[in-house]
Order: structure tokens, then C-alpha cells, then sequence
């Protein structure tokens, strides 16, 4: 059966103005996010990967809506089978379409308020979006802390009472309170030590499974990001160079950019001899892009027509689902 | 290229740190012991608060002032003559003038270990100027050299740029130009790599070990993560709640692994090609307070092969080579 495509990004872009001078004048524009194509099936994992700069996080404080972008489309798909888009809503229609749209932080020390209890916390979400009495809040709360394996009368301590592993998984159930479809999960782990990050990891698969849930999976360590998606976008200055299945991503990467950062990943075995990639250079700048290819100044392939003409985000020939933007790659329109 | 050999530089002998926390001490590095030799590679891993930081810090006493070496040694070994570090006061001048030029260290971010105020050129030139009689122009040519020798294009001109104008990974080649500039025996490198994305990471990586084959440099790195040091380094010591308890070659460690805490850590973090409908293993509970360690041994609480035995202090198993753990379970489970 064909999933079901529960958000379709068209065109995204989100700018962040540059101001200068002693008017404030906007002389430019950040482009941390730059014409983004993608879609979400329902009860898929995507990853998102890059380097920080490239983007990731804006674009997924974009998709629940906590930053305005500044064009594109983003249609979602409601559970009763409508779909809308969520830029053109206005404010108390996109307060009930974020119902649906949950987001999990990188740091729980931060996200968590440190003056209010766990139940508070909770409680605040639930009765926003009108959900059942005291007596029922205090119920669905007891629930999601024994979800995320917390025992239910932790709900009255406050978040410095919770070691970092443990604040994690209350972010995640808090996130689970209004029932959400889709989490955007922005570097869930990497403030964790690593046994506890497997701990979180675990714990948001079981969830995934049980809840139905769809999850657009954030962070820069890619081992981690190809253990939890089904497919995976990497992401470099703003754009997509490369979308596929983690499977094909992880044997075939087709873009130098993926290359590179695959063969970058430390592997604990002394045997290892995969040849490792080194990249010159640093990311460019995301105000100031560099013409054509925006990876042509590190790449190790460039050619001549690179610095000119930016590569288009292709399917990729002889495959279904593997799409890259790269000029040296034969994609399927080529071969017909 | 200087070859890697068996002399030893730099020994740890039975390390005790204490820190006092309001009115309790609290033990950091708890016995630890290890050897570093010329030329070679140690890294130090474990997860945060293992004391792999704390005892970095003590060989260099660059502890804060409500810390302080409780027992044990560090001697340092130099053109025969033997050095105990430990025993020097912490403001000495012996101390001082080690500290830099032949023992020196980078830290995990370089973002805070520049001061934003003095341009780089003045804070790598501080080093030379303090340890050796050259004038101020040598100083910087110096300098200038050494940033070349480590990638960073017209050196010479961004000397009198001030860290904002750096990027994270050129903040770092700074960083180790710093520590680099006196051409120090050894080299202590706490997290280097942690605060840079992985492109950058490899970059510098790279950089360290041709250092390293450039100057001869013995290198200890401290990291959490299990990939950089089989990159890296020959030899690993894992620590655990202030206590090496796993010490031997690369691959003795990785491949090998006898204690359930290194065990545990290498199956913990996910690999490329990893079977997804599999689940990561997990190490139950999360590390002890220090203030309040359980008897005997400190993972016994979270590990899968603990018994009564675990209660009393286990002992340090000799594996072979240089191969030791400290458990009483090493035989087990493998």
C-alpha cells in the first residue's frame, strides 16, 4: 500500500534580513533556507542531516511554524483528509492545524522551565487545546510519563530533580500530549551522553511504533540519523543535495558533499579502511552563497560548468526514490 | 617522520583528584594510572563526569582552586631525569615553565579559549615570548609559519585578526598553533573536535596526526567518542566514574573488549549498515553522583554481569601486553 503523504513542502524559503547602518536599513538577506522541496509520508522517519549553518534547524522551526517563512508552500494533511497550507492560514486555523505538529528541542536543560513543575508543563498544552477536566489531565499526563518509562508521580518535581537523559524523554512526552502526527525532533540526542542516547533512541522507535507516529528526525551525526530514518535529506547551505532511501544513501551516495561527510564518520575498528574524504575549507557564508553549485568551492569533482549553473535536485538514473542535485551525476532525464 | 617508540614520557601513578564541593569532597579521578610514551597516541574516553577532563587537568595542576591532586603522582620524564609534577606547587616556576612548552594542551571549545580581546598573532606569540629569548619580530614569523603549516591561507596577514574574524575549525588550528609553537613533547587535547561539525572534525584530525609525524609529539586525547580514538590514537584507557577500567592497545580494546562497561559503550552507538528493526543496546540507570559512589564497583548498579562479588573494590586483571581491566568479571560474557 502506498503511504499516504502527510506534508508536502514546496518551494520553502526563509530569510533572515541583514540589517546595517545607523537606519537599520536591510542591506541582505541570510538565505538559511533556499527553495526546499520535500515530502513526508505518514509514519516515516526523514532524517535531515548537514553541517550547522546549512539550515536544518530553521527549516524545521519552519514546518511547525515557530518561524514565519518567507515564501513557499507547506501543505499538510489533516487526519479528517483536508489538506492545508499552513502559510496562508490564519492565526486560529493554524492554531488547530499545529495541534497535529509537535517539536522536541536539542537541550532539555533549556526547554524545560525550570520555575514549573512536570505537571504544570503538561497541563499547560492540554487545557490550551481543551483537552478533557483536571481529574482527565492528570490522567493522560500520568500515561505519558509511563510511555516515555517515568514513574507517573514524578509529574509534581521540577525539572532540575531529572538527569539529562530523563528531562529528554519528558520533552518527548510533552511533545505527545495533544496527540500530535508529526514531531519534528531537532538534534534530540546530541547534548546526551552515548548510553543514553541509545536509551532516547530506543525509546523513540517504540513510540513511533505504538503511537503511529511520523517523524522528521534532525541532527549532524549520521550514524545516528541513518539508525532511526527510512529516508534521508542532506542538506548544504540552504538546499538539498541529496534525497534517498537510508539504505541507497549509505551504499551509493551519489553527491561529493554526502561522500564526504559519510567518509568523515569515525568508526571504532581499528581495521577500517575506507579512504577518507578530507574537505578543504570551510562552509561558505549562507548570506553570500557562491554562484552555481554552492558546493563548487570544497568539492573535490568540480568542473567548469559547476561555478555557473546550479544543479537541480534530479532523480537520479536506474533509481526510484534517489534524488541528488549534482551535475555529474546521470539522472534519469539524461538517459531518455 | 619520527617513529613511534617505547620510551616513556609521562607516567600516572595511582591519581587521586578531589574537589570540594561545599562542605563534601567529591572524588573526580578516583586511583588512575596509565603511561604515555614518545611518539604515541593515548586516548582517554569515557562519558561526561567520568573524570577523563579532571585528570587531564591534573598533570598540568590547571585545577580550579577548590581542587586539588589528593594522591598519587605524575612524573614527567625529560633527557633521563624524572620530573614529579604532582610535587611541584601549582604556581611554581618549574611548573610554569613546562606548562606551554613541553607539556601543552588544547581545549574543547575554541570559541572560549581565545581571549576576543587580543588579536591571534599576540596570543600565539605570548607562548614563545614567554618561554624562549627571541624578539618580537622572530615571534611572529614564527607564528605566522606555524599557521601555515597549518592550512590557514596569507597567515602572515591574519595574524592581526581578532578570533571573531576566525571560523570554528580555523579557531581550532589557532588553538593548536598556540599549543603547537614551543614545539612541546607532548600534547594534550581535551575534546578537540567536539565543538566542530564533522567536515571541519576530519580536518583537524588530519592535522594532529601530521603534527604528530612532523614534531614527534606524543598526544594525549581525550574524547567520548569510541571512532576518533580507533582513528587515532595506540593505545586507550576507558574511564569510568574517576577509574581506568579498561586500559590496553586499540585493538585489544576494540576488538576485544573484557570489561562490560567498554562492551556496553561499543554496542551503544549505532554503525553504518546497522539493522534498523534492531534495537541499540542500552546501558540501564545513568552514572552515580560522585559525591555518593556505591561500594566496590562503581558500574556494578548498571551492569548486566554484576553479582555479590561486584560489592568489594574488583581487582585490576593483567589480559596480557599492556592489556588490563578492572573487573571481576572479565572472563564472562564475551
Amino acid at each position: 500500500m502506498e503511504q499516504e503523504v502527510i506534508l508536502e513542502v514546496k518551494g520553502l524559503k526563509m530569510y533572515y534580513p541583514i540589517y546595517s547602518g545607523v537606519f537599520k536599513k536591510v542591506t541582505g538577506h541570510v538565505k538559511a533556507v533556499d527553495d526546499v522541496n520535500l515530502y513526508v509520508k505518514r509514519g516515516e522517519t526523514l532524517g535531515l542531516v548537514g553541517e550547522s549553518g546549512c539550515g536544518k534547524s530553521s527549516l524545521g522551526k519552519c514546518l511547525v511554524r515557530l518561524q514565519r517563512p518567507t515564501g513557499g508552500e507547506m501543505r499538510y494533511r489533516l487526519p479528517d483528509g483536508q489538506t492545508r497550507d499552513l502559510l496562508t492560514l490564519s492565526k486560529q486555523e493554524s492554531f488547530d492545524v499545529r495541534k497535529h505538529v509537535q517539536i522536541v528541542f536539542q537541550d532539555p536543560y533549556s526547554s524545560l522551565n525550570p520555575v514549573k513543575t512536570i505537571y504544570e508543563a503538561f497541563d499547560e498544552p492540554l487545557r490550551k487545546h481543551k483537552m478533557g477536566n483536571k481529574a482527565e489531565r492528570k490522567a493522560i499526563i500520568g500515561q505519558l510519563l509511563e510511555s516515555v518509562n517515568l514513574r507517573p508521580d514524578y509529574m509534581y518535581r521540577y525539572p532540575h530533580e531529572f538527569s539529562g537523559g530523563q528531562r529528554q524523554r519528558i520533552c518527548i512526552a510533552r511533545a505527545l500530549c495533544i496527540n500530535p502526527e508529526l514531531i519534528v525532533c531537532d538534534e534530540p540526542v546530541s547534548a546526551l551522553d552515548v548510553s543514553i542516547q541509545a536509551q532516547v533512541l530506543n525509546l523513540m522507535k517504540d513510540l513511533q511504533q505504538r503511537f503511529g507516529l511520523t517523524y522528521i528526525f534532525i541532527a549532524h551525526d549520521l550514524s545516528v540519523v541513518e539508525y532511526m530514518s527510512d529516508r534521508i535529506a542532506v542538506m548544504y547551505l540552504g538546499q538539498i543535495v541529496e534525497l534517498a532511501p537510508a539504505g541507497s544513501m549509505y551504499s551509493e551516495p551519489r553527491h561529493p558533499y554526502t561522500e564526504a561527510l559519510l567518509s568523515a564518520i569515525p568508526i571504532p575498528d581499528p581495521d577500517d579502511s575506507r579512504e577518507r574524504i578530507v574537505l578543504r575549507g570551510d562552509v561558505p557564508s549562507p548570506a553570500n552563497p557562491p554562484q552555481g553549485c554552492r558546493f563548487h568551492t570544497r568539492c573535490p569533482k568540480c568542473i567548469d560548468i559547476c561555478k555557473t549553473v546550479p544543479p537541480e535536485l534530479r532523480l537520479v538514473a536506474g533509481t526510484e526514490d534517489h534524488y541528488t542535485a549534482c551535475h555529474l551525476v546521470e539522472t534519469e532525464e539524461d538517459v531518455q | 617522520m619520527v617513529a613511534k617508540t617505547d620510551e616513556l614520557l609521562l607516567k600516572v601513578d595511582e591519581l587521586h583528584t578531589e574537589f570540594t564541593v561545599g562542605k563534601r569532597r567529591v572524588q573526580a579521578v578516583n586511583g588512575v594510572s596509565f603511561e604515555v610514551r614518545r611518539g604515541r597516541t593515548l586516548g582517554i574516553v569515557g562519558e561526561s563526569g567520568c573524570g577523563k577532563s579532571a585528570t587531564a587537568h591534573s598533570i598540568l595542576q590547571l585545577l580550579p582552586k577548590h581542587g586539588g591532586i589528593a594522591g598519587g603522582s605524575v612524573t614527567y620524564y625529560k633527557d633521563g631525569k624524572d620530573i614529579a609534577l604532582s610535587a611541584l606547587p601549582r604556581n611554581s616556576s618549574q611548573l610554569r615553565a613546562i606548562r606551554g612548552k613541553e607539556i601543552s594542551m588544547i581545549f574543547q571549545d575554541p570559541m572560549a579559549s581565545l581571549n576576543p580581546v587580543y588579536t591571534i598573532g599576540n596570543q600565539i606569540c605570548e607562548n614563545v615570548l614567554q618561554h624562549e629569548a627571541i624578539g618580537r619580530k622572530a615571534a611572529r614569523a614564527r607564528a605566522a609559519d606555524m599557521l601555515t603549516q597549518l592550512g590557514i591561507p596569507l597567515a602572515a596577514s591574519r595574524l592581526d585578526d581578532y578570533p571573531h574574524q576566525f571560523s570554528g575549525g580555523m579557531k581550532q588550528r589557532a588553538m593548536i598553533a598556540m599549543a603547537m609553537i614551543c614545539n612541546p613533547q607532548l600534547l594534550i587535547a581535551d575534546e578537540p573536535t567536539t565543538a566542530l561539525d564533522v567536515t571541519i572534525q576530519a580536518q583537524i584530525l588530519e592535522l594532529m596526526k601530521k603534527v604528530q609525524q612532523d614534531f614527534g609529539t606524543s598526544i594525549i586525547l581525550i574524547t567520548h567518542n569510541m571512532g576518533i580514538v580507533s582513528d587515532m590514537a595506540d593505545d586507550i584507557a576507558v574511564m569510568y566514574m574517576g577509574k581506568v577500567v579498561e586500559y590496553g592497545t586499540v585493538r585489544e580494546v576494540l576488538k576485544t573488549p573484557r570489561h562490560p562497561y567498554t562492551r556496553a559503550l561499543l554496542k551503544s552507538v549505532p554503525l553504518p549498515g546497522l539493522n534498523k528493526s534492531e534495537r541499540l543496546a542500552t546501558i540501564p540507570g545513568s552514572t552515580p553522583d560522585p559525591s555518593e559512589m556505591p561500594p566496590g564497583c562503581p558500574f556494578a548498579p548498571r551492569c548486566g554481569l554484576a553479582s555479590d562479588v561486584c560489592r568489594e573494590e574488583p581487582p585490576e586483571v593483567e589480559l596480557g601486553g599492556h592489556h588490563r581491566a578492572r573487573c571481576w568479571h572479565t572472563g564472562e560474557g564475551a
